[in-house]
């Protein structure tokens, strides 16, 4: 009986620390799905992560519900790109009223480049930072260091994943810079749909000529699409960049207007949350990228 | 039928009933609508005073550069810049010791990493100089640069608080390699680092703030 009795006693005392631990946890929201990768990289198990909205939605056309100011109720902290990806969380934010609640600008360190676009205004920012490889590692040191200091107690561990997540992020682009080693990326003469690729190609070397888009999510008019086609042609572009998994009705017109070769990359935005869709979306970019630059090689040569 | 209760005050010749009747020409509607647009107009001028932009960021010192003056290249130049002297500083934690050049290199920690972007930024040699408690990062191109990034030579300067500073140089301020050291190194010896680097011709980078809020 005295026996039943302390095993009763130890599993009461296991299941209170348990649940004392747990709530010490700390509760990080995040606007977007990279920055789910970049803080699920980071905090391991160590915190829980909360998304603001479910996954599926189109950051460029979301309206704030009331059920994402349930969930931000629930964090300690969020993190945003704050930078024009998601203007619908910042408002959420703002109408919290939450003083208490820490919001981590992950892009607070990052050099941002201008916004590209026929209709884009004096001074506008290019927000797709998460589309990058040296931006990405910036981003989730910004995010390790803020978390560390609101949980010292796990700074080490933050800290240590953050460089091992820069590790996989410079390995992908050492695996790429290997392949275009003998090659010249003055050769590639790119547009792209969405003023989304410029940190990426920046890191190899290459300028964007043209953007389609006349603004964020904004369609090319026909009379704009029409420019966009003559300039392609005029400047010998041989590249087109648009985004996976969105519809793109203009791209087909391009290229049969122009004989321009198609390359999609992947904005990381689509599917359910993931701790690895960050790296593994990059690494297929990345792959894209260099087929690009292959191709754009092999017809100078031609 | 009249009841005979009914009672009827006549009025005499000498009390008058003054009954005022309001013109019926709009006067107050046209009141109330002015009262209106009176505070409508207040409301707004009190949002426009919120929303004013924020007051424009502080004029630069000579031999100072703001990120947002650099070109693209140059701003993923000091992004890469960036993220290594966060890494250095985290080698020192962990390590107790500043890492060198070549150490960077080996974790292919960019810019100090040779690959093919690095060999068309001009393929620089990297150094590490220990002076003091600041610890210099400094570079010399070997090659001609194929991109267009008007960046010669570069300077990281980190320091033991977590602070550091990027420099760049769009001449060449030295003629020999081993010039640019020994000025380096008197440079880093005198009170005033940052007019001596200045007087040579590098350009200190500003990070601007563009934090949403």
């Amino acid at each position: 009986m005295l026996i039943k009795v302390c095993f009763f006693l130890i599993a009461v005392f296991y299941a209170s620390f348990g649940q004392a631990s747990e709530n010490k946890k700390l509760n990080i929201g995040i606007a977007l799905h990279p920055y789910y990768s970049y803080v699920a990289n980071i905090v391991g198990d160590k915190a829980n992560i909360i998304p603001l909205v479910d996954h599926g939605f189109n950051p460029h056309a979301y309206q704030p519900q009331p059920n994402d100011m349930l969930r931000l109720q629930k964090m300690d902290a969020i993190v945003v790109n704050g930078i024009g990806h998601d203007d619908f969380a910042m408002k959420v934010i703002a109408s919290s009223a939450r003083e208490d609640l820490i919001v981590i600008n992950a892009n607070q360190d990052v050099p941002l480049l201008a916004a590209m676009g026929a209709s884009v205004g004096q001074g506008a920012k290019n927000p797709h930072t998460f589309v990058g490889l040296s931006t990405s590692i910036q981003k989730v040191y910004t995010i390790a260091r803020a978390l560390a200091e609101i949980d010292p107690d796990n700074q080490a561990y933050y800290l240590g994943n953050a460089r091992q997540f820069a590790k996989q992020m410079r390995a992908i682009k050492r695996q790429a810079m290997a392949e275009l080693v003998q090659l010249d990326t003055r050769h590639i003469k790119v547009a792209t749909t969405h003023n989304a690729y410029n940190y990426l190609l920046q890191e190899f070397g290459i300028e964007v000529a043209t953007v389609i888009e006349p603004a964020h999510g904004v369609e090319p008019s026909a009379s704009q699409l029409k420019t966009t086609i003559d300039n392609i042609n005029q400047s010998h572009i041989n590249v087109l960049f648009y985004e996976l998994d969105m519809p793109n009705r203009f791209v087909d017109t391009i290229e049969q207007a122009t004989g321009v070769q198609l390359y999609r990359f992947s904005h990381m935005t689509h599917g359910p949350y993931e701790k690895d869709k960050v790296v593994q979306e990059m690494k297929q970019n990345v792959s894209t990228l260099v087929e690009a630059i292959k191709f754009a090689e092999r017809q100078a040569k031609s | 039928m009249i009841s005979n209760n009914a009672t009827h005050q006549a009025a005499t010749p000498s009390e008058g009933v003054t009954v005022k009747v309001k013109p019926a020409n709009g006067s107050q509607e046209s009141l109330f609508v002015g009262l209106c647009i009176g505070a409508i107009l207040l409301i707004a001028a009190g949002a426009l005073l919120f929303f004013l932009p924020a007051p424009p960021a502080p004029a630069l010192l000579a031999g100072d550069i703001a990120s947002s003056q650099l070109s693209n290249g140059q701003k993923a130049l000091l992004t890469e810049l960036n993220t290594a002297a966060q890494d250095i500083q985290m080698w020192r934690q962990g390590e107790e010791r500043w890492p060198s050049a070549s150490e960077l290199a080996q974790e292919w920690i960019a810019p100090f990493n040779q690959d093919a972007s690095w060999r068309s930024r001009g393929g620089h040699q990297w150094q590490h100089l220990s002076r003091g408690d600041q610890q210099w990062y400094w570079s010399w191109p070997t090659v001609e640069s194929t991109q267009s990034l008007a960046v010669t030579s570069m300077l990281l300067q980190v320091s033991p608080q977590g602070e550091w500073r990027v420099w760049f140089a769009k001449s060449q301020p030295y003629s020999t390699l081993s010039a640019m050291e020994q000025a380096l190194i008197y440079a880093a010896s005198t009170p005033d680092v940052t007019a001596q680097l200045k007087a040579a011709g590098w350009l200190r980078v500003i990070n601007e703030d563009h934090r949403a809020h």
